[in-house]
């Protein structure tokens, strides 16, 4: 499992995106995971839950979109859902097929407050 | 204070990729082939090695960088034969690309032109670690069952050759070449097969080739063959 080492680096982006922009309190972080990318939604939901209070002091919340496997035939140029890992085109039956989209770990966005100025930004 | 979206669209995993990418690009730069092997444990990754060590011999050069939760028993089977160093990854369950780069610089490099990485056996994780290498080569034996490459879909997509190993026990176990073939290429349709016994030497010479082979497109498609 390594679900753990995604969630830190993916807190260490989130931690850095805020600094870099000046963020001040982050509410919720949106996380985008393919269904080919190796990775279980549910881990990563639980490994997050642990780690972001480590992390923040006040609770951040992590909301999870999970991308379909897709892929387009190079054959037939058939756009399709891959269904049960078959990497088949469902029009020509052909293998030659490029995955388009669900192999990502994405991060989307996150809801923060913007930092006023006078806040300042604590190191 | 109200909270607001803020875009990020960023790939989490894109410095580790451009690491290993880079480090690829560093690899083919010297014309070494470098190939991430892995299988379920005891699928005969380190016999296969091997085997390969004792039908090269020494020419082409090769070195291994074998991977293990816990122990250097591979890095011993192998020391004989091949330079080899032991990456004890202290209970994870791949490896990953910084403990891959320290043992490679331990490593004798002299002349060399095939770099094998043996991973953890497992074939879940693995399969989403990007090593730098050329060729990832999932290895499967024939007493684990022809079902495998549906079930692991990712680590048979993201392979590009499978070695099918443990063939002599073919009569013994009921596992069917040319099912798992058919399995293998409903995952990935252009993933070459190899059938091979590690114990006996029999496909051992045409891995070979086909690996020869994959140096020399490399070295063609970067021009440093003369
Ligand atoms: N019969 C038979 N046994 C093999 C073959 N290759 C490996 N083995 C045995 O399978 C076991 C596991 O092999 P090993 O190389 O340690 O697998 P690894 O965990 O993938 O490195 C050992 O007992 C080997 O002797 C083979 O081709 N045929
Ligand atoms: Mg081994
Ligand atoms: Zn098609």
């Amino acid at each position: 499992m390594h679900e753990r080492s995604l969630v830190k680096t993916l807190i260490e982006q989130v931690l850095e995106e805020g600094r870099v922009r000046g963020l001040g309190r982050i509410h919720e972080v949106r996380l985008q995971i393919g269904e080919f990318s190796g990775v279980e939604p549910s881990l990563v939901e639980s490994a997050f839950a642990e780690m972001a209070s480590e992390s923040w002091d006040t609770a951040v919340r992590l909301t999870v979109e999970v991308v379909p496997l897709t892929a387009t035939c190079l054959t037939c140029s058939e756009a399709f859902h891959v269904e049960s890992f078959r990497f088949v085109c469902p029009r020509c039956g052909g293998g030659n097929v490029q995955v388009t989209a669900g192999e990502e770990l994405r991060l989307v966005s996150v809801l923060a407050e913007r930092q006023t100025a006078c806040e300042g930004v604590r190191p | 204070m109200s909270a607001e979206t803020i875009p990020i669209q960023k790939d989490i995993q894109s410095q580790r990729r451009a690491e290993a990418e880079a480090w690829r690009r560093s690899l083919t730069a010297r014309g070494i082939l470098c190939v991430n092997m892995i299988s379920s444990p005891g699928a005969g990754k380190t016999s296969l090695l091997q085997a390969m060590a004792r039908h090269w011999s020494g020419r082409p050069k090769m070195a291994v960088l074998v991977g293990d939760i816990a122990t250097d028993r591979d890095a011993q089977r192998l020391a004989p034969l091949v330079p080899v160093r032991q990456l004890t990854t202290g209970g994870a369950c791949h490896l990953e690309l910084p403990l891959v780069r320290n043992g490679w610089d331990q490593l004798d490099q002299d002349g060399l032109e095939f770099l094998f990485i043996e991973n953890i056996g497992n074939l879940v994780c693995p399969a989403s670690h990007d090593l730098g290498e050329h060729l990832r080569v999932v290895v499967l034996s024939v007493t684990e069952g022809d079902d495998k490459p549906g079930k692991y879909p990712k680590a048979f997509r993201t392979s590009q050759a499978c070695v099918i190993n443990k063939i002599d026990l073919l009569p013994y176990v009921p596992f069917s070449l040319s099912a798992v073939t058919e399995d293998a290429h409903l995952v990935r349709s252009d993933l070459p097969v190899m059938a091979v016994s590690a114990l006996n030497g029999d496909g051992i010479a045409a891995w070979c080739g086909f690996l020869v082979a994959q140096r020399q497109q490399l070295l063609r498609d970067a021009n440093l063959d003369r």
